[in-house]
């Protein structure tokens, strides 16, 4: 089998199957990425989802703490029966106008003596009060808890941001209203505290604070709890089901990835509130797959969502194998269709090779009666010379015609033998020392009987006299072809002219003939195989092979064979590397 | 000199028969491989002509056979196998040369006294000295004559038969002296075989055939050199 076809096959297959490996690994990187993408997308949505719930459940409390907080007078008495009637409230402050403590003053219940030695900055320093816009006696910068770690102490509702007096004065021209109500977070003891403050229209600051084991309870409340398996095994939120949203193009619903663990954690990082059935590895400091922060009035707190890996790794291996699956097929299709057709160029190959070894065979059996035949008129000729010439001459011209036409047809098989062999590409050069004249004479030699019954006088200019590298058996045959196309087509002109010449490195002959000559619209058909110029059955028999012989074999001799312009009949020049 | 002729093609292997026979060759035949080598073994011959495909045994293996038992016996190849590849196995187990079907009388005769002079130059026979007759010098192991710048090419018969002549100058040698001596003892030709070889030797050896210098005829008696 020849190495050519076998290495260009195997490029076709192999390139175009490592490509898309390529392809296939760049795009299961890139979708490993998108996947982690989704899933960090779908699991921010859905943090803030739950931070909406927190901002919702603080609106409500708003409203009840204002109601609250519109006190009918600000007696102790009042207030005090005001914070009975309200367990969402732990404490009340209160300022005047101008800042002064109001409540709680004069004699104290013991809460507020507590409350008061907790709160001496806000009581004291009147930090709530100039936060909630109280006009300052004297300008000084606003002061935090000396247990506060957080954030700013004044929180602002989303849907009202104006800008704080105290905190930036040069802005107090352009800045519409201070607010007249708000969020002050407090830190101190175990975390953060939650006042709510209002500015009455007397001017009468009133902050609330809020009772931290009842907020935190009520917040904790409206968050969502941890799910049981079963309630989790729903076709919509199961595991694969989540992967298949994220892998795909579908937006999941907050729902979907109950697989996860979020957490509330509060300003220091403590989780505060968490739900959800992952439990993330504490041991390895497992990082959040996606993080939010809380909005107000806790926007120290954040939000976070731990996946389990296996989750994002599933739905990006899922898709990873669907593409893979994906290029699978395509590269099993490629090798299939390859393979198809390489299937159907052995067949060909077996069957040229088949027809090439019939004609072959054929030519070969044609061989051993052909040889008996030219052997026993060579003997019967031997025969004749032993006797009186006026007895044999019938005899000797009937033999002619057998020994002429056992020639012809030992040509014609060695035609059919060599583009066999030209079929297989077997065709080789045998160069060996000779004299291209001498292969011309002795194959003019040869024909002379036919060309004398045609009545065709050949001549013959021999320049080619040095002894030149060529091979013989090729010359022989390219010209045997050339001079049985005048004996057969061209014998009507009667002449056959035959030229030699030699450089260093090429001979060059010429054979032409003064015939019909050959159409210029056939000029190059007339060298393709099987090609006849006429198939009526009044014109000369041929197999169309002949030239197309002596072409291709003037080719092999590094040369060429071409019709070249005559101004009668045909000509045509050989052209053979000989040096 | 002694050929082994294997063909398996009857009328090819007597028509090579005959061609031989007629060059001076004594001429063993076989018709397959086996049967090849088994005259090979009994008859001893001076060179071996082998067809490739024949029943039994192919040439090839033929070939190896003899030339594991004789490496310096010539043989030749006589094939309708032409490819290049043919030849090349040919060469390489041992052949001297390849003649392909079909082929000339001519081109068999003309290859087998190639042959025959690398085996005539490489044997130490007497016949290797050359000898004149006439203006003829014959050199015998060239189965070659020349007459000055004239060569002559000759049969081995053709050598026999002068050189018999050259021996016996002046003397008449009848029929049967000649056809023992050039065709063996064992040969038993036709009357007119050894005129019709004479009448074609003469063409070629004599300067004017139809009066002979070198082989006159001796009506009723024979043939006669005189020197």
């Amino acid at each position: 089998m020849r190495a050519t076809p076998v290495i260009l096959l195997v490029l076709i297959v192999c390139l175009p199957v490592a490509l898309l490996a390529w392809l296939g690994s760049r795009m299961a990187s890139d979708e490993q990425t998108v996947v982690e993408q989704r899933f960090r997308s779908l699991l921010t949505a859905q943090l803030r989802d739950i931070d909406q719930i927190t901002v919702a459940h603080f609106a409500v409390t708003q409203r009840e703490l204002r109601a609250i907080g519109k006190l009918p007078s600000f007696q102790p008495a009042d207030i005090r029966s005001r914070l009975r009637e309200a367990p969402l409230v732990r404490q009340m402050l209160v300022y005047s106008p101008n800042g002064d403590v109001l409540h709680p003053s004069g004699p104290l219940n013991a809460g507020e003596q507590e409350f008061l030695l907790q709160a001496s900055d806000l009581v004291t320093d009147r930090d709530l009060f100039y936060a909630a816009g109280g006009k300052r006696r004297t300008a000084r910068p606003p002061q935090r808890s000396a247990r506060s770690a957080a954030p700013p102490a004044v929180e602002r509702q989303p849907d009202a941001p104006a800008k704080d007096e105290a905190q930036e004065p040069a802005e107090s021209n352009t800045t519409p209203p201070s607010p007249t109500e708000g969020w002050h977070i407090w830190y101190w003891g175990r975390g953060v505290h939650l006042f709510y403050w209002q500015r009455l229209n007397s001017g009468h600051v009133v902050a609330l604070l809020v009772e931290r084991s009842r907020w935190m309870a009520d917040l904790i409340a409206t968050l969502p709890q941890t799910v049981s398996a079963a309630s989790e095994a729903t076709p919509s939120s199961s595991k694969g089901e989540a992967a298949r949203k994220a892998g795909g193009k579908a937006s999941p619903s907050v729902s979907e990835v109950t697989s996860s663990r979020i957490r509330l954690l509060d300003s220091v990082g403590r989780p505060v509130y968490q739900w959800g059935s992952y439990e993330p590895d504490e041991a390895a400091l497992e990082k959040p797959f996606a993080e939010v922060p809380v909005s107000s009035p806790l926007t120290s707190w954040r939000l976070q969502a731990f996946v389990p890996p296996d989750l994002v790794q599933g739905a990006s291996r899922s898709a990873r194998f669907s593409m893979t699956a994906s290029l699978a097929a395509a590269a099993v299709a490629l090798c299939l269709l390859v393979a198809f057709f390489w299937r159907e160029y052995r067949r060909e190959l077996r069957e040229a090779s088949q027809r090439v070894s019939f004609v072959n065979q054929v030519s070969h059996e044609l061989r051993t009666p052909l040889t008996n035949i030219r052997m026993y008129a060579d003997l019967l000729e031997s025969d004749l010379d032993r006797m009186p010439d006026d007895e044999t001459t019938q005899p000797r011209s009937r033999l002619k015609v057998i020994a002429e036409e056992s020639q012809r047809l030992s040509r014609l098989i060695g035609n059919v033998l060599t583009m066999a062999r030209q079929q297989r590409k077997a065709l080789a050069l045998k160069p060996q020392p000779a004299i291209v004249d001498d292969v011309i004479r002795d194959v003019l030699r040869q024909f002379e009987p036919a060309l004398s019954r045609c009545k065709v006088e050949a001549t013959f200019e021999a320049a080619s006299g040095e002894s030149v590298s060529v091979d013989v058996d090729v010359l022989e045959q390219i010209l045997v072809n050339l001079f049985s196309n005048v004996e057969k087509y061209a014998a009507a002109g009667g002449v056959l002219r035959v030229a030699s010449s030699q450089t260093d490195k090429t001979t060059t002959i010429t054979v032409s003939d003064a015939g019909p000559g050959i159409p210029p619209r056939q000029c190059d058909a007339i060298f393709r195989p099987f090609y006849r110029s006429s198939d009526r059955l009044v014109d000369a028999a041929g197999t169309g092979i002949g030239l197309s012989i002596a072409r291709e074999l003037a080719q092999l001799h590094g040369g060429d064979l071409r019709l070249v312009a005559s101004e009668t009949g045909a000509c045509f020049e050989v052209t053979l590397k000989t040096g | 000199m002694r050929v082994l002729l294997a063909e398996d093609d009857d009328l090819t292997r007597q028509g090579l028969a005959e061609v031989l026979e007629e060059e001076g060759y004594e001429v063993v035949q076989a018709a397959n491989g086996a049967a090849a080598l088994d005259c090979f073994a009994a008859q001893r011959p001076d060179f071996v002509c082998l067809d490739i495909m024949m029943p039994g045994r192919n040439g090839y293996d033929v070939c190896r056979a003899i030339r594991d038992a004789d490496p310096d016996i010539p043989i030749i190849f006589i094939s309708a196998k032409s490819e290049e590849i043919d030849k090349v196995v040919g060469f390489e187990i041992g052949a001297d040369d390849f003649i392909v079907k079909p082929f000339g009388v001519r081109e068999v005769v003309a290859r087998i006294r190639a042959v025959t002079r690398r085996c005539l130059a490489a044997s130490p026979a007497p016949r290797k000295g050359t000898f004149e007759i006439a203006d003829l010098t014959v050199n015998p192991s060239e189965l070659r004559a020349t007459r000055g710048e004239t060569t002559i090419e000759l049969s081995l018969r053709d050598v026999s038969i002068l050189n018999l002549l050259s021996r016996n100058v002046g003397k008449v040698l009848d029929r049967n002296t000649i056809f023992n001596h050039c065709w063996g003892e064992d040969y038993f030709p036709n009357s007119r075989t050894l005129d019709q070889h004479i009448s074609q030797l003469r063409k070629r050896v004599e300067l004017d055939p139809k009066s002979p210098r070198i082989i006159r005829t001796v009506h009723g008696a024979g043939y006669r050199y005189e020197g």
